[in-house]
C-alpha cells in the first residue's frame, strides 16, 4: 500500500503528478490535492495509495546524510585507533 | 542529492552496525509499520543485527490488524446483490469465518475489484450507476485522508452509489494500549515514518510524557533504521528516554494539517477492534454525521458481529510481539503464503510472510 521510497515529479496535469519511482522506468500518478505547499517538477514526493502526503525536504535529506557520514567516520576513526594499539 | 544510494550506503551501514555492536547493551525494539517490517527484512538488517538487538514487528500491517468481525462484515457485503467491492489487493486472501475470503467469494460470483487508490473506486461507481460500490477502508492515518478526500469528491460529483467501510485504525491509541499492557516487554519503538508525516511528530508527545520509552520517528532506508537504533541505545544508556525525529526530511513536528483536517471532516474518532488486541478506545474512525450516507454499513444494513477466531492462529500474539512468527506451530506447516491461516501470512507487509519469504528459521 505504501511506497517507502520518494518518487520524482516528471510532469503535472490537473492536480495529478506523473512520477518516476526510484531510478527505474516505473511511473505512478499521484494526486496533489492533499499537499501543503505547491509541488513542482523535480520535487520528490512521499506517495500513499494514490495521494501525495508530503514533499521531501532536500536540505534536511542532505543534512541527514551528512550526519550519517560523520557517524561512520567517527566509528572508522576508532577502529583505526584500535588497530594501532 | 543522492537520495537513493545515499541512505543505503553499505560502507556507512557497516560502520553504524559496528557502533551498535560496540554499544555494550541490547534493546528489544518494536516497529509498528508494515513498510518498516519489509525494509528491515529486505535489506538484511534483521539477520545482520547482533543477537541482543531484538526486532519485534507490532500491529503495523493494516491488513493484519483488521479484526475477524470486520473481515466477516466485508465478506457479507460481497455476498449482497448489486454490490461491487473495491479493495486493496492485500485483502483478497485474508481468511474469514469458515475459511471464506474475498477470493473465494469472487469464485462464487461476487463482484470484487482490486484497486490501487480509492479514487479508482470512484471510477467504478461512475461506470456502474445501478450498483453500490463498497470500498473497503483499511489502513492508518496515511490511508484515511485519501479516502476522506475521495468521499468528498463523490459528494462534489453527486455520486450516490459510492460507499466506504471505514475500518481505519489510529496509531497513537494502539501504542498507548501496547504500552499500558503490564506483560509488555518492549524497550523502545521505531515510529512509523509516513503515519508521522501526516499526524506530525508532536502527536506522540502525550505518550512520551506518560511513558518513559525511547520512541524514534524513523525513515525506511537501512541507514535510517540503523541511526534510529543508535539513537534509542543512546537514550537507554544515558537514562534519558524520549521522543525524537530521525526522519526530518519528511516528518515535521506538526505534520500535514490539510490531510488531518480532511480526515476529521469526513470521519470522527471512534472505538475500534484490533486483531489480537481487541477493543481500543478512540483508535478508529467512524463517519461524521454529515457524511453518514457514504457509510457502507448503514447503506447495506451490515453490523459487526461476534465471530469465532481463526482456529489455531496466533496472529494476535505475533502482533503484540509476544510470539515470533517462526515459533507459531502453524508456521510453514499448515500456514504458508499460498494457503494462509492468518492475515500475518497473507499480506506482503505481514511479519509471518516476511519470516517465510526470507526463510528465517532461527
Amino acid at each position: 500500500m505504501c511506497l517507502a521510497i520518494p518518487v520524482c515529479i516528471e510532469s503535472i496535469e490537473k492536480g495529478v503528478a506523473n512520477c518516476r519511482v526510484g531510478e527505474g522506468d516505473t511511473f505512478i500518478k499521484a494526486s496533489l490535492l492533499m499537499l501543503e505547499g505547491e509541488a513542482k517538477i523535480g520535487d520528490y514526493l512521499i506517495v500513499h495509495a494514490g495521494f501525495a502526503l508530503r514533499i521531501l525536504d532536500p536540505k534536511e535529506a542532505e543534512e541527514g546524510l551528512q550526519i550519517l557520514r560523520e557517524m561512520a567516520r567517527a566509528v572508522e576513526g576508532q577502529e583505526h585507533l584500535a588497530d594501532k594499539f | 542529492m543522492d537520495l537513493f544510494a545515499g541512505f543505503r550506503d553499505p560502507a556507512i551501514a557497516r560502520a553504524l552496525l559496528e557502533k551498535i555492536r560496540s554499544c555494550g547493551r541490547g534493546v528489544r525494539f518494536m516497529e509498528v509499520c508494515g513498510t518498516h517490517t519489509v525494509s528491515i527484512f529486505q535489506s538484511g538488517l534483521h539477520s545482520l543485527l547482533p543477537d541482543n538487538i531484538v526486532h519485534l514487528t507490532g500491529p503495523g500491517c493494516p491488513v493484519c490488524v483488521t479484526h475477524d468481525a470486520e473481515v466477516a462484515a466485508y465478506i457479507e457485503a460481497a455476498g449482497k446483490d448489486k454490490v461491487i467491492i473495491a479493495t486493496f489487493g492485500d485483502l483478497m486472501k485474508v481468511p474469514g469465518p469458515g475459511g471464506a475470503s474475498l477470493k473465494s467469494a469472487q469464485a462464487e460470483g461476487a463482484r470484487v475489484k482490486v484497486v490501487y487508490s480509492p479514487a479508482d473506486a470512484l471510477a467504478i461507481a461512475r461506470e456502474n450507476p445501478g450498483d453500490t460500490v463498497v470500498f473497503i477502508g483499511v489502513g492508518f492515518e496515511t490511508t484515511a485522508p485519501g479516502i476522506a478526500a475521495t468521499i468528498m469528491m463523490a459528494e462534489a460529483e453527486g455520486l450516490s452509489n459510492f460507499t466506504v467501510l471505514s475500518f481505519h485504525k489510529l496509531v497513537p491509541p494502539a501504542l498507548d494500549a501496547l504500552l499500558s499492557d503490564p506483560e509488555m516487554e518492549i524497550e523502545a519503538f521505531i515510529l512509523p515514518g509516513h503515519v508521522s508525516a501526516v499526524i506530525g511528530a508532536n502527536a506522540y508527545l502525550p505518550l512520551a510524557e506518560k511513558y518513559t520509552v525511547p520512541a524514534i520517528v524513523t525513515g525506511f532506508e537501512p541507514l535510517d533504521i540503523l541511526q534510529a537504533l543508535i539513537m534509542m541505545l543512546d537514550m537507554l544508556r544515558t537514562g534519558r528516554p524520549g521522543l525524537a525525529n530521525q526522519y526530518a526530511r519528511v516528518v515535521t513536528a506538526e505534520g500535514n494539517k490539510k490531510a488531518v483536517r480532511l480526515m476529521h471532516t469526513v470521519f470522527q474518532t471512534s472505538d475500534a477492534l484490533w486483531r489480537g488486541i481487541g477493543l481500543i478506545p478512540g483508535s478508529g474512525l467512524a463517519f461524521a454525521p454529515a457524511y453518514e450516507r457514504f457509510d457502507a454499513m448503514k447503506a447495506l444494513g451490515i453490523e459487526l458481529r461476534d465471530v469465532p477466531p481463526l482456529k489455531g492462529c496466533r496472529c494476535g500474539d505475533v502482533l503484540k510481539g509476544k510470539l515470533a512468527p517462526n515459533k507459531c506451530p502453524l508456521f510453514k506447516t499448515v500456514c504458508t503464503p499460498a494457503k494462509p491461516v492468518g492475515p500475518c501470512m497473507v499480506s506482503t507487509e505481514g511479519s509471518c510472510a516476511a519470516y517465510f519469504k526470507y526463510n528465517l528459521e532461527a
